[in-house]
């Protein structure tokens, strides 16, 4: 149940980039001159904006429940196979609380999972690579760790700190770590040289490159980093 | 040929004392790859000297002592400023800030006071003629005008010194010549002294008051010509076309020589 509400949360964030794209591009035909993205721009515009947003995933989702539906219309499906939209949507209004307290449950456990891992992460990423000896000492242990399948280490989690939400928080930071720190190591590590030159002869210190050069330019690293992990956060 | 009277091609300001100086200076890298043989080259202040040559001729390693990323392994560099600014082939812009942003960075890493750097930025953007473009950002930007961006921030820390690793280089012909142009309206306006790395021998002889022609396996200086006809301080005075082209002919035949 939960698995399949992963693609969700996971594929959210790209959706909501490619509107901030799509705008610029979109609606700029003079490119370079007045409108800009980011700037919050007139109530039309943003009222466009949203309806980006809003409007692709929502016709997806609209097309997606049509073809399921024809699909049971044409080849007369019988509903224990594969039971109709409306059934299910039915089922789900009559047990509401049955599926809706375990699912919030989840998505509890699968958020803290993941801000924590969101957080460790990056901090991970940046200690690497500040520190060349750490990177080599540790990441090939973050590696081990990603190919340690969970329910092996799953129970041990359980022995040590009982069964519950607490342990399954834990399991899920654990998992969804791996990508943000890879992501935000790759990221701060590909900062142009060039620019690092710049930075270095106009006499900046480290922390200055730090949070003026390194860190801006790996954000979309590390926001790829993230969007992996929030799927990886609910799969536990 | 060695360019007549050697003053003549001076250009605005040149009052004979120098400030860089390249003495007997050469490196070897610490695998004992060679990378140039000693080089004596002196640039004259206000002057644009041009370092021409193949790739792996040792340019931009000279270009980086002047600078001081890297110092010779033996032989002397004397630079008299520590006002430089160095311009990379790409335009080396942030591409989460605007335009004016990035045209203030040098000036405002260096600390220079918000009110002034904000002042040094709207001269050096009208000077590459980008204003109203200020709130751009790079990627809204056609290449030409980006480099135009780099120009820009190259002269807001006010520098005496203007260090370019082929600029021009990635940029179609038209570009680089309106480019080109774009360098001496900036020389005539700041009297800067500028060291300048091309492979295009056109561009060497179109902007330099003293051309030096360089050759590969190992680096090495093979000359050094005055311009017969260095850009003017005026920019509507006339130059010798011929002169000019005949010395294009003269650096290309060297440089398509069995030497090098």
């Amino acid at each position: 149940m939960t698995r399949s509400t992963a693609p969700g949360p996971g594929t959210e964030p790209p959706a909501a980039r490619t509107t901030a794209g799509g705008s610029a591009g979109g609606s700029a035909p003079l490119p370079g001159v007045a409108p800009l993205p980011g700037v919050a721009g007139t109530r039309a515009q943003r009222r466009a904006r949203l309806r980006w947003a809003v409007l692709p995933p929502v016709g997806a989702l609209l097309l997606g429940l049509a073809g399921w539906q024809l699909v049971i219309t044409l080849f007369g499906i019988p509903g224990y196979l594969l039971p109709s939209p409306a059934t299910m949507l039915r089922t789900v209004a009559a047990e509401l609380t049955t599926i809706g307290t375990p699912t919030w449950v989840t998505m509890r456990e699968a958020y803290v999972g993941f801000l924590l891992a969101g957080v460790g992460g990056v901090l991970a990423g940046l200690v690497m690579s500040r520190w060349r000896l750490l990177e080599r000492g540790l990441y090939p242990y973050l590696i081990i760790l990603q190919t340690v399948p969970i329910v092996a280490i799953a129970p041990l989690f359980v022995v040590w700190l009982g069964p519950g939400a607490v342990t399954n928080t834990v399991v899920a930071a654990m998992i969804a770590l791996f990508p943000v720190a890879a992501n935000t190591l790759a990221g701060l590590k590909s900062t142009d040289r060039n620019l690092v030159q710049l930075y270095t002869m106009a006499g900046a210190s480290p922390l200055v490159r730090l949070l003026s050069l390194r860190l801006p330019g790996a954000l979309p690293a590390i926001l790829t980093g993230l969007r992996v992990a929030a799927g990886a956060a609910f799969k536990t | 040929m060695s360019a007549g009277p050697a003053a003549v091609g001076a250009g605005p300001g040149a009052d004979g004392s120098e400030l860089v100086e390249f003495i007997g200076a050469d490196k070897v890298f610490g695998n004992g790859f060679r990378a140039l043989d000693p080089v004596d080259l002196a640039l004259a202040r206000s002057e644009i000297t041009v370092l021409v040559g193949p790739s792996g001729c040792g340019k931009t390693t000279l270009l980086r002592m002047a600078a001081g990323l890297t110092a010779p392994s033996s032989g002397r560099l004397v630079r008299r400023t520590d006002r430089m600014s160095y311009v990379f082939q790409d335009p080396t812009l942030l591409a989460w800030r605007s335009v004016q942003a990035n045209v203030e960075l040098v000036a405002r890493l260096q600390g220079v006071p918000r009110a002034v750097r904000r002042e040094r930025a709207r001269a050096a953007i009208e000077m590459v003629g980008l204003t109203g473009f200020e709130k751009a950002y790079p990627r809204e930007l056609s290449g030409g005008m980006r480099m135009r961006v780099s120009l820009a921030r190259s002269v807001t820390s006010e520098p005496e010194l203007l260090l370019m690793d082929e600029p021009f280089a990635a940029l179609d012909e038209f570009n680089r010549e309106k480019m080109g142009a774009e360098l001496l309206h900036l020389w005539r306006l700041r009297g800067l002294t500028v060291l300048f790395i091309t492979h295009s021998i056109s561009e060497a002889v179109r902007l330099g008051h003293q051309i030096a022609v360089l050759g590969s396996h190992p680096g090495h200086l093979v000359r050094v010509f005055r311009s017969p006809s260095p850009p003017p301080a005026e920019a509507t005075a006339p130059r010798d076309d011929a002169a000019l082209r005949a010395l294009r002919i003269q650096i290309s035949e060297m440089l398509g020589g069995a030497r090098i």
